[in-house]
């Protein structure tokens, strides 16, 4: 158990290690969300954009910039070949726990840089903010454990990048449903309390998909 | 020979089926009228896609345990089978729905539970395509198979409190009560075994044919 | 069509007929691929 700890601590380590010598994933995810709050704001023209639909272009936004990086952890490893090196030195579980952190901090970052990109060119009002993030983490950490089971599965197939948002939508279908359902709500101004059955719910969600995925991992991991 | 008496059954119950749904007078019922015989053929498919979903999860979890290439087959043909049921069911409902609601498709939450089991059953058959190696395709897909299940749960919880439902109360409904014309009841009990036992043969000619296909394969090589 | 559609609009059980024919035609042709494909690997077989 010790050695997991200790394991998940340096893959971590060595996670951002590789990510601070090139910012590759970084980079990409802020330009990413760069040009979708630009399109969106190009497309809407000189029209106010309603503050319910702002909601809904916000996890659209946050889905498809993680979709469009988070796979990167796992398949740099299968491209450069280092997952051999990676199974020889690590314990399994570690592996998938250490790149998760990683990849929550990344889209924490991201996020929120997202939120103030929302904040600032397209006006979006968040009446109950303190509620608006509870739901903003629970809602990224569920979308990020998903993510990075799925980047696995998707580093040993062949058309890596189409499979990764057919693969990971059907699976986030209920998380974001209710994500967007609970924030739309805060930023119209509903207090935290009376949405203690979203919590609960999205809650439950994160810890079963949680356990499956540590559970599945080392299949995965196998070969 | 199993797969013999299971056709019999199947073709018995379902010819029976067939007329007395059409034969058997049924109480009125406000605002669906005659159309709520459709309950004898809609109801049976969708029951179908489920617990076709449901024993691909089992083999798949069969599979990870004992690597028995026969699970692998077991797995998709379940799958395969709830994947062409789960499409009768979409498109008889989208029919009736035409005539009752005004609409083939208006995201009531029931159509779009079977929207997602559809994408799902989807995404299953892309990620098995695009996977060349066999043991890694029936590990990765079996991996896939176990974390989908597991997050259809949380849909039953999330979707009503989102969206309101027009779909007619189900079989067994909130009070926990079946409230259902008896013969009614009779008639549908019979078509869900009848339907289950097509299933079942459809399932088993389906694997023996897949197996087939895997030891002339193993043979060539 | 349209004639077709006001049809079924006043005769509710024919859009249970027309249900019931679409599931029968949806199991006969899967059924029938099933069978297409197991001969087909029969006779590679016997081969």
């Amino acid at each position: 158990m010790n050695d997991f700890f200790q394991n998940t601590v340096e893959i971590f380590k060595k996670e951002l290690k590789s990510e601070f010598r090139t910012k590759y994933v970084l980079n990409s995810l802020l330009m990413f969300v760069l040009i979708c709050v630009s399109v969106i704001r190009f497309a809407a023209g000189d029209e106010k954009i309603d503050n319910e639909i702002l909601t809904g272009l916000f996890w659209v936004t946050i889905f498809f910039a993680s979709v469009s990086s988070l796979a990167r952890t796992f398949i740099k490893e299968q491209d450069k070949e280092t997952s051999i090196a990676l199974k020889l030195t690590s314990v399994v579980d570690s592996v998938y726990s250490g790149k998760l952190i990683f990849n929550l901090i990344l889209s924490y970052v991201t996020g929120l840089i997202s939120l103030i990109l929302f904040v600032l060119i397209m006006n979006y009002e968040i009446k109950n903010f303190s509620g608006f993030m509870l739901f903003f983490f629970l809602g990224n950490t569920g979308l990020v454990i998903i993510l990075t089971s799925i980047a696995s599965i998707v580093s040993k197939a062949n058309n890596k990048g189409t499979l990764y948002p057919v693969l990971a939508f059907p699976v986030l279908i209920p998380l974001l449903v209710s994500i967007i359902h609970a924030t739309k709500l805060t930023a119209e101004g509903a207090e935290t309390f009376s949405l203690y059955e979203e919590v609960i719910i999205i809650l439950c969600y994160i810890i079963v998909v949680l356990t499956a995925s540590l559970m599945l991992f080392k299949f995965i991991w196998e070969d | 020979m199993t797969i013999k008496i299971f056709k019999y059954i199947a073709v018995v119950l379902v010819t029976v089926v067939i007329f007395l749904s059409f034969l058997v007078p049924i109480p009125y019922i406000p605002a669906l009228g005659d159309k709520a015989r459709v309950l004898y053929y809609h109801v049976p498919m969708s029951w179908i896609s489920v617990v076709a979903f449901f024993m691909s999860m089992v083999y798949a979890i069969k599979y990870l345990k004992t690597r028995d290439p026969q699970y692998d087959v077991k797995q998709f043909s379940a799958a395969e089978l709830g994947f062409i049921f789960c499409i009768l069911a979409t498109a008889t409902g989208s029919l009736w729905a035409k005539f009752n609601w005004g609409s083939f498709w208006n995201w009531d939450p029931r159509q779009t539970s079977i929207f997602i089991l559809l994408l799902i059953y989807g995404a299953y058959f892309v990620l098995r395509a695009s996977i060349d190696n066999y043991e890694q395709r029936a590990r990765l897909s079996s991996v896939y198979a176990i974390l989908a299940f597991v997050t259809v749960p949380f849909f039953v919880f999330i979707m009503p409190r989102v969206v309101d439902t027009l779909h007619p109360d189900p079989i067994v409904n909130s009070r926990g009560k079946i409230d259902m014309d008896p013969k009614m009841l009779y008639i549908f009990l019979t078509s869900m075994v009848g339907f289950t036992f097509l299933f079942l043969y459809m399932f088993q000619l389906k694997v023996k044919t897949e197996i087939l296909n895997l030891k002339i394969k193993n043979n060539l090589n | 069509m349209n004639s077709l559609y006001a049809f079924l609009e006043t005769n509710d059980l024919y859009v249970v007929l027309l249900i019931t024919l679409i599931i029968w035609i949806g199991i006969v042709l899967y059924l029938n691929r099933i069978e297409k494909k197991l001969k087909d690997l029969e006779k590679k077989g016997s081969n």
